[in-house]
């Protein structure tokens, strides 16, 4: 059964390769992906108005439903908003019908059909380990890579469903595939600090300074992201605004569509390589 | 003498009005970085991009954007036939009757020789361009009911627009009928191109056209005598026939005079024509002064926009042709509603119920606020309308006038945040309302008859917060009081902890964490639930801080 691809609102202009990236991907394991007009998932306004949250992520499940597929994101903010929907609308019937009757205006229902799912998920257990591992023709031995895990996906895990929200595994079996190492960090399963970069600067390079000392700690060469705000948090436009400004403090961020891209051999334009990374990745492999 | 001096002033108008937009789109500034770009340097340097453009092969883009997008408007019909088809109607129709129908003195006799407005092709053609525009109207006003998104974004603006627009096409097809019937023309072309002494041949021809053409004479002839409708006929095909075709060929107008024809005599003596004439005209004249100010200026400004778009990426325009950029594009905009259609925060305009939240009502706002006209209330929607707009890039890729939305949007942003607070988090720690009205002040009174509005209430429900034993474990793997922990020197401090939030839950003291640090520099990742013994909803009472804080503080706490 095709799924619906849900992008998010930030990959179509600030991070189009994770879009074409995990397109392209999802394409080579004949994962079957449909194009709909969704809206925002509601995760930006979640902290303004509950409703509005509401429909917005409600109304996503139903044109998805409305097609008969299930979605699939590669932004973790966009899947936890909507398995967060799904859960809270399906707990709580008075809720539901006040939102479906806002969708009914325009035809539209949602029974509670539709699954969401998160791209590592769809690798992990639709494509399977094994048939990545068949696929890979770079091994990228010798690379230590610091997984950031994003919170979204994984909490609250009895909401998301996920993965072990204290002990995640799905992420680390991924980047093995690669032939990389998954390197063990303490703060691997914390923020990234992108909620606050708008609000709070000062606290959001906090966090991410903090998190690359960890990762550097650990002999990290680069962070893997799996998550829209996660890699825009890293990029090297955002770790350019850390103070004190020293190379020691920077990794570049690599996202897992990236990594598994191009162990299998996809098309290094189609994966939107940035140079620091392709650099990077010339001298460790 | 009227018609001339109307005309002129019009004309005046008209051109003094377009020299004042395209003057404006050197100096209005929109952005933050437009104060660094003198009016002439912006001048200098579209006039350089404007040269350098014309020779080199970038002018075969823009003759391709001109044929395939300008004239074809190829990306319309790709997207949507009806609406393609509307547009095109109004837009094809609209322009061969003014090249051809208004300046047919100026262009369309010198270019056929055979030229007299009352033969066909001409009379045809003539009523054909109309209907066509008549038909593009009426699917126009059609969409603008019958599609609810588009519904909501159209403004006064586009009903006048249309309204002018039908006036002029109306008048144009009544007047013609007025002159079929009308016996007063009839005797004035006599006058030029037959014998008006002849009175045996002229009722002659009168019986004939009262027969033939629809002419409604007050002392009519015999429609009964064959004889002198033959002998007409032979005045007719002397005089007449190589100049004026039968009215049956302008198949909108013809039936319209059928319907005078019982009032014909009565309409033919007041000279109804020449009353109809003069409506026509100065609603004509009308429309070219309010031209340069009104929606239809966008066939001009729509133009330079999606020729601009076709030539390069925004990135590699002149910093100062950016800044123009952004002026055409406010004035390119013809609020057809297509960016609001398709816009990914639209649905949350349906709670919120805050206008400029939709991409085309917002761009209205923006003319305003660069003019600082917006009032209070219409700033702080603004602001949030700002403020909600997640970037998504999906109102520029529909725009059909080529505009750069994304990048209004996101110096609009800019701008805002120089000026002051605009985000609700600055806003709600400087007290001041933000955004939607208190709900508790009436401010949802529009819909009343709307369910209560859904909101997160923990603290209302002592099930969510009394099992909490205050172990501190939320406090403890807490990353911002981590992040303040290390460098307080330059981190400050955190007033509550987590734990210390939930207690205010237990107290009953919420109103206390309203406007806490911690309740807005929370970054929502959740470990204070999950890691929670007793299942405290932690974070998304933070949620709830956060909402009811937004939905306005407006006494000091």
């Amino acid at each position: 059964m095709p799924y619906s691809y849900f992008a998010g609102c930030k990959i179509p202009y600030f991070l189009p390769e994770y879009g074409s990236s995990t397109v392209a991907l999802l394409d080579r394991f004949e994962i079957e992906l449909r194009e709909l007009e969704f809206n925002c998932c509601g995760y930006p306004v979640r902290d303004i108005d509950f409703q509005s949250f509401l429909l917005a992520g409600a109304r996503n499940l139903a044109l998805a439903g409305q097609k008969n597929t299930d979605i699939v994101t590669p932004c973790k903010c966009c899947y936890g908003s909507l398995k967060f929907v799904e859960h809270y609308l399906k707990q709580r019937e008075p809720v539901r019908d006040q939102i479906s009757a806002m969708l009914r205006t325009e035809g539209l229902q949602w029974e509670g059909q539709t699954e969401v799912k998160h791209l590592l998920t769809v690798l992990h257990r639709d494509v399977g380990i094994d048939a990545l591992r068949a696929a890979v023709v770079n091994p990228l031995d010798g690379l230590k890579v610091a997984i950031h895990t994003g919170c979204h996906a994984l909490r609250p895990g009895n909401i998301t469903m996920y993965d072990n929200p204290f002990v995640p595994g799905i992420f680390d079996d991924l980047v093995a595939v690669t032939g990389a190492e998954s390197v063990f960090w303490t703060m691997s399963t914390e923020c990234c600090g992108n909620p606050q970069w708008d609000k709070n600067r000062k606290l959001a390079l906090k966090q991410m300074q903090r998190k690359l000392q960890n990762a550097r700690q650990a002999g990290a060469d680069y962070l893997c992201t799996a998550c829209t705000y996660c890699q825009m948090q890293f990029e090297p436009k955002s770790q350019s605004e850390l103070i004190p400004q020293i190379d020691e403090q920077k990794i570049p961020a690599i996202l897992i569509s990236q990594l598994i891209g191009l162990s299998i051999g996809l098309d290094e334009e189609t994966l939107g390589l940035k140079d620091d990374i392709r650099l990077k990745l010339l001298v460790s492999a | 003498m009227l018609y001339s001096i109307t005309f002129n002033l019009a004309l005046t108008v008209f051109i003094l009005g377009t020299l004042y937009r395209v003057g404006r789109w050197f100096t209005v500034k929109v952005g933050p970085d437009a104060g660094q770009y003198p009016v002439r340097t912006r001048l200098s340097q579209a006039f350089k991009s404007l040269f350098s453009v014309f020779f080199n092969r970038n002018i075969l883009r823009l003759t391709s954007a001109f044929f395939f997008q300008v004239i074809f408007q190829g990306h319309i019909l790709k997207k949507d036939p009806l609406r393609w088809l509307m547009h095109f109607l109004i837009f094809a129709g609209i322009l061969l009757l003014v090249l051809f129908h208004a300046l047919d003195d100026q262009i369309t006799t010198n270019l056929f020789s055979d030229y007299y407005s009352t033969v066909n092709p001409y009379l045809f053609l003539r009523n054909l361009f109309g209907a066509m525009v008549l038909a593009g109207i009426a699917i126009a006003g059609g969409r603008r009911l019958v599609i609810k998104g588009l519904k909501k974004t159209s403004t006064s603006h586009d009903v006048l627009a249309l309204v002018l627009l039908s006036i002029i096409l109306l008048s144009g097809f009544v007047l013609e009928g007025s002159q079929i019937i009308s016996e007063p023309v009839f005797d004035e072309m006599v006058e030029e191109y037959a014998d008006p002494e002849d009175a045996e041949a002229l009722e002659a021809l009168q019986s004939y056209w009262a027969r033939n053409y629809g002419v409604v004479f007050a002392d009519s002839p015999d429609p009964g005598d064959l004889d002198l409708i033959e002998a007409g006929e032979e005045v007719h095909l002397e005089s007449c026939v190589t100049c004026h075709a039968r009215p049956t060929a302008a198949f909108v107008s013809n039936p319209i005079s059928k319907l005078f024809k019982p009032v014909g005599v009565r309409a033919n003596s007041i000279r109804l024509d020449l009353i109809l004439w003069q409506i026509h005209y100065l609603c004509c004249f009308a429309l070219l002064a309010y031209l340069p100010f009104s929606k239809f200026m966008h066939l001009f400004t729509s133009s330079v926009s999606l020729m601009v778009r076709s030539l390069e990426d925004h990135e590699s325009l002149r910093p100062a042709n950016r800044i123009t950029r952004r002026v055409i594009s406010l004035d390119a905009c013809m609020n057809c509603g297509q960016c609001s259609l398709h816009c990914s925060v639209e649905p949350i305009n349906r709670v919120l119920g805050n206008p400029n939240i939709l991409p085309s009502h917002k761009l209205g706002s923006l003319r305003k606020y660069i003019q600082e006209r917006l009032a209070d209330s219409e700033q702080s929607d603004f602001n949030e309308g700002n403020f909600i707009c997640t970037e998504c890039n999906r109102c520029t890729q529909v725009c059909p006038a080529g505009i750069n939305l994304q990048d209004l949007w996101l110096t609009t942003k800019d701008d805002l945040a120089l000026r002051g607070p605009s985000a609700p988090y600055l806003q709600v720690r400087n007290r001041a309302a933000f955004g939607q009205p208190d709900m508790q002040s009436g401010g949802a009174s529009a819909a009343a008859a709307d369910p209560e509005p859904l909101r997160l209430d923990y603290s209302g429900n002592p099930a969510s917060f009394s099992a909490c034993i205050q172990c501190g474990t939320c406090t403890n793997v807490c990353p911002v009081v981590a992040d303040y922990q290390q460098d307080p020197r330059l981190m400050g401090y955190l007033d509550l902890t987590p734990q210390q939030i939930v207690n205010t839950y237990r107290l009953g003291i919420t109103e206390r964490a309203l406007d806490s640090k911690m309740a807005w520099d929370c970054f929502m990742c959740f470990k204070c639930q999950e890691h929670c013994p007793r299942e405290i909803p932690v974070a998304e009472m933070m949620y709830e801080l956060r909402n009811r804080g937004y939905k306005g503080i407006k006494n000091a706490i």
